[in-house]
């Protein structure tokens, strides 16, 4: 019960923390819109207050958090007062947020996964930033050209990102689920393929 | 040095060839060739650069976190004024006094015509605001002109970035400090931990699961 309660307090915390850090964008956006009185530009007071500032609630946040949550926790309003529910729960819960998917969406990005080499290249990139030289080394099978055609058809489906100055493939949180739930999907089909194949009556 | 004692000067010139005005690892700044631009001044000392022409801005406004990447890149053409405070000596050895004819190509009938547009421009930008600004090779200003009156300002310090817009806050440090502010969404990376508002739910993430 204690513990509930710290964490109540902890996310308490938390809320008031980015409630401070909505009313520092409320007041630079403030700021922008007040053409009399203009914007005041001091290089040191923008990014070593802001940042400083933001680098302070991080500490707090984390640090305070860090006791009481061994991963991560999903918070969403829930009639009215705010529910802390664990991942695997929030994972199941949320069955009924996605009650009418976009399916064109989905088919999209399902379209997307659909190749191995695509696959691939999502497996390459969950280790981390990659430009096209690390890919084309990490898959010697695939031409550059190719290459090029997958990496815009999982960019085009939000799964990968370019950075436009370096020119590095990351991959997105949506192309990280993405991958895992392909992975889940292929183990899950085999587990069941070795069940049925054992459930088979043996022929004669 | 105040905001509010910058002046243009008088003599315009051109660019004469592609330069790159910033470049770091996530933003990069060119402007064109024949782009027309004048000195900003405080006590006749130069202090940067209004720029009338073409020119590119590329900010990838994009954080890693252990999730995976959110964000995206910035893209835009400078095809509308825009402000350059703090030095750039490779931008100093590419001018030359703008003639007529680089007036004319641009689309303006004399000198006095474009010195006219230009420091309305610039009052539009300088004057409303206060503040002060140190010139230096490692600080830059820019602000880009959107709509009238209406200015895009990032702030570069090494690989310091602060940039805000009217979608976007967007603050990055060289050592992998990020925040991202967006309408709905409020994003804060720090060492690898993350912490995301993103339309009604929180998630707190500290490590790769």
């Amino acid at each position: 019960m204690s513990e509930e309660n710290n964490l109540k307090e902890e996310m308490k915390r938390l809320k008031e923390e980015m409630t401070a850090l909505k009313q520092q964008l409320q007041n630079m956006t403030n700021q922008r819109t007040q053409k009399r009185r203009g914007i005041y530009i001091d290089v040191n007071d923008r990014l070593a207050g802001v940042s400083d500032y933001i680098n302070e609630v991080m500490e707090g946040v984390t640090e305070g958090i860090e006791g009481e949550i061994e991963k991560s926790i999903f918070i969403h309003p829930h009639a009215g007062r705010v529910k802390i529910v664990h991942r695997d729960r929030a994972d199941r819960e949320s069955v009924e947020h996605i009650e009418k998917p976009d399916l064109n969406k989905a088919a999209n990005i399902m379209s997307a996964l659909g190749q191995e080499h695509r696959l691939k290249i999502l497996q390459e990139l969950m280790t981390g930033g990659k430009y096209i030289g690390d890919l084309q080394n990490a898959l010697p099978e695939i031409t550059t050209s190719t290459l090029s055609s997958h990496l815009d058809v999982l960019q085009e489906a939000g799964l990968v990102v370019q950075e436009r100055v370096r020119g590095r493939y990351l991959i997105t949180i949506p192309g990280r689920m993405a991958y895992k739930m392909s992975n889940m999907i292929a183990k899950q089909r085999d587990r069941h393929a070795d069940t049925d194949a054992e459930t088979e009556p043996s022929q004669p | 040095m105040l905001l509010q004692h910058m002046q243009l000067g008088t003599q315009p010139q051109k660019i004469t060839k592609g330069t790159t005005l910033l470049q770091n690892e996530k933003c990069i700044i060119k402007t064109a060739a024949d782009t027309l631009t004048l000195p900003i001044l405080v006590d006749s000392n130069p202090s940067g650069h209004l720029f009338i022409g073409k020119g590119e801005f590329t900010l990838d406004a994009i954080i890693e976190t252990p999730r995976g990447a959110i964000g995206k890149p910035i893209t835009r053409d400078l095809n509308q004024p825009f402000v350059m405070l703090g030095e750039n000596t490779t931008l100093n050895q590419n001018l030359a006094p703008a003639t007529t004819q680089d007036l004319t190509n641009n689309g303006y009938k004399s000198t006095e015509e474009f010195l006219k547009i230009a420091n309305e421009t610039f009052d539009q930008f300088a004057h409303p605001r206060h503040g002060q600004f140190d010139v230096n090779e490692n600080t830059h200003i820019f602000a880009f002109a959107t709509e009238y009156n209406k200015w895009d300002i990032l702030v570069a310090k090494r690989d310091k970035m602060v940039y805000t817009s009217k979608e976007r806050v967007y603050i990055t440090k060289n050592n992998g400090h990020s925040v991202s502010l967006e309408p709905g969404s409020i994003l804060v990376s720090r060492k690898g931990k993350t912490v995301v508002i993103d339309k009604g739910n929180i998630l707190v993430d500290r490590e790769d699961p």
